[in-house]
């Protein structure tokens, strides 16, 4: 199976709705990562929070050979009791499903 | 879900966006892509450079439940008397999984578990289609995405 997407149609959609160039960013979900890869870069901080132990040990295997600054934690954003008002983007990538 | 919305209103800054993306509630489509140049030594990326030929919806299961009520928490979290969010933007797109034949799809269906969304008919339809195609063809999977934005005045 091949996902084509060489319009890059997904990143191109997010970056239509907002910025994430200096942005404080918490992703709920962050899964094996994917989505914090491509954008983590532009942002000043990038959060990553995900629940499943196997998606996030995907995660943490690919952090390593990625340039991108993301912070990697285990839970969801009410486990962690994060801060109130510190985060410009809250992004949940298939976490409300 | 309410709770993982609200959670998301306290940790934001005034200004601040929550930024959704999910698949939306409809079905998945199946499609038949059929290359438009047929003597190209490798399968173009660009969707551009195949005919597609629509073959039918893939029912609804339980996911498309779990994307509607999705749908649903962001609206409830706009209608929210107080605390609510403003709209700040939403867009839908397409993910696009190729498959160069029945067997590499049903595979994938089945080990997403969503194999019996793809009924006999759908399935029989795409083995016939993909037989009869005339230059190098592929089934396609069509699954639509919202991306949604909201604004925490």
């Amino acid at each position: 199976m091949t996902f084509i997407d060489p319009e890059d149609l997904e990143l191109a959609t997010l970056r239509a709705l907002t910025g994430f160039a200096g942005r404080r960013v918490v992703e709920i979900g962050t899964g094996d990562g994917r989505l914090a890869w491509a954008l983590a870069a532009e942002a000043a901080q990038w959060l990553a929070l995900e629940p499943d132990p196997d998606e996030l040990g995907a995660a943490r295997e690919q952090a390593a050979n990625r340039p991108a600054p993301v912070r990697l934690l285990a839970g969801d954003a009410r486990a962690l009791a994060l801060p109130a008002g510190q985060f410009d983007l809250a992004f949940f990538t298939w976490s409300l499903c | 879900m309410g709770l993982a919305v609200a959670e998301a209103y306290r940790v934001l800054r005034p200004g601040g966006l929550l930024l959704d993306i999910h698949p939306a509630a409809a079905p998945m489509r199946l499609e038949l892509w059929t290359q438009r140049d047929r003597r190209a030594s490798e399968p173009p990326a660009d969707p551009a450079h195949y005919e597609r030929r629509p073959l039918g919806d893939l029912a609804s299961g339980s996911s498309q439940d779990a994307f509607a009520a999705a749908t649903s928490a962001l609206a409830a979290a706009v209608r929210a008397a107080q605390r609510g969010f403003q709209p700040a933007g939403r867009l839908e797109f397409d993910y696009r999984y190729v498959f160069d034949s029945l067997d590499e799809l049903t595979g994938y269906l089945e080990e997403n578990e969503e194999l019996g969304l793809a009924g006999d008919g759908l399935l029989e339809q795409a083995l016939l289609a993909l037989q009869s195609a005339l230059a190098p063809a592929r089934l396609v999977l069509i699954q639509p995405i919202v991306a949604t934005g909201l604004r925490k005045p």
